[in-house]
């Protein structure tokens, strides 16, 4: 399926992309992530902090993804 | 409600035009400001804010609905910079009214407590540069 990859803040800086298209063939956000950090190791650190949405809705490591979803990882939220 | 996430100066006055006081008896703003230093103490030049701008706008529309719900408020404005902010400037400007105090209160807390856990929006400390020595 394809996916559409959103980054925001500390995370995007790391990658140095914003925003991107990859072919996922797992499950969950999770995975997605995972096969994220072997394409970007720079996003190692991040593994225990960061947050997810999917289709900009608050998700979690379990979420499921499906084909044309939009999903955002970043790390946690600083506003205010 | 009112909401609005920008790269312009935001104000409580800008705030308060957004809102109808007509027969309500309790206003309350919440005004949030750059701090002139980091959680260490250590000055800062300015801040800088990024949001996921489509989703912040859905989650401050969810919490303005939770407390239309709660409280039965519906006069508020949530409005958020991002971008650069100079020290000293507001960064986020809450202002809610209702026909008593202590909802109008109860609300405001609600609203910056709630945006601060779920709106995605970061902020960036950028430290200021100590100008090299001259020898």
């Amino acid at each position: 399926m394809r996916v559409r990859v959103k980054l925001f803040s500390l995370v995007r800086e790391a990658v140095g992309k914003d925003e991107f298209f990859v072919d996922f063939r797992g499950k969950t956000a999770g995975e997605l992530w995972g096969e994220l950090e072997h394409k970007f190791p720079a996003l190692v650190p991040f593994r225990l902090s960061r947050a997810i949405a999917v289709n900009r809705q608050h998700a979690h490591e379990d979420s499921l993804i499906n084909d044309g979803d939009e999903v955002a990882f970043f790390p946690p939220l600083s506003g205010g | 409600m009112y909401i609005e996430i920008t790269e312009r100066p935001i104000s409580l006055e800008s705030a308060l035009e957004k809102l109808h006081l007509d027969g309500l008896g309790g206003l309350v703003t919440f005004c949030g400001i750059a701090r002139p230093t980091d959680s260490q103490g250590r000055p800062l030049s300015h801040l800088e804010y990024e949001a996921y701008p489509e989703m912040a706008y859905t989650e401050i529309e969810k919490l303005c609905r939770q407390i239309e719900r709660r409280w039965g408020i519906t006069q508020i404005a949530v409005l958020h910079r991002v971008g650069r902010v100079e020290i000293g400037q507001p960064s986020v400007v809450i202002a809610v009214a209702s026909e008593h105090r202590a909802e109008a209160f109860a609300a405001c807390r609600y609203a910056i407590d709630t945006l601060k856990e779920t709106v995605p929006i970061w902020k960036k400390e950028v430290p200021l540069m100590s100008k090299a020595p001259v020898l």
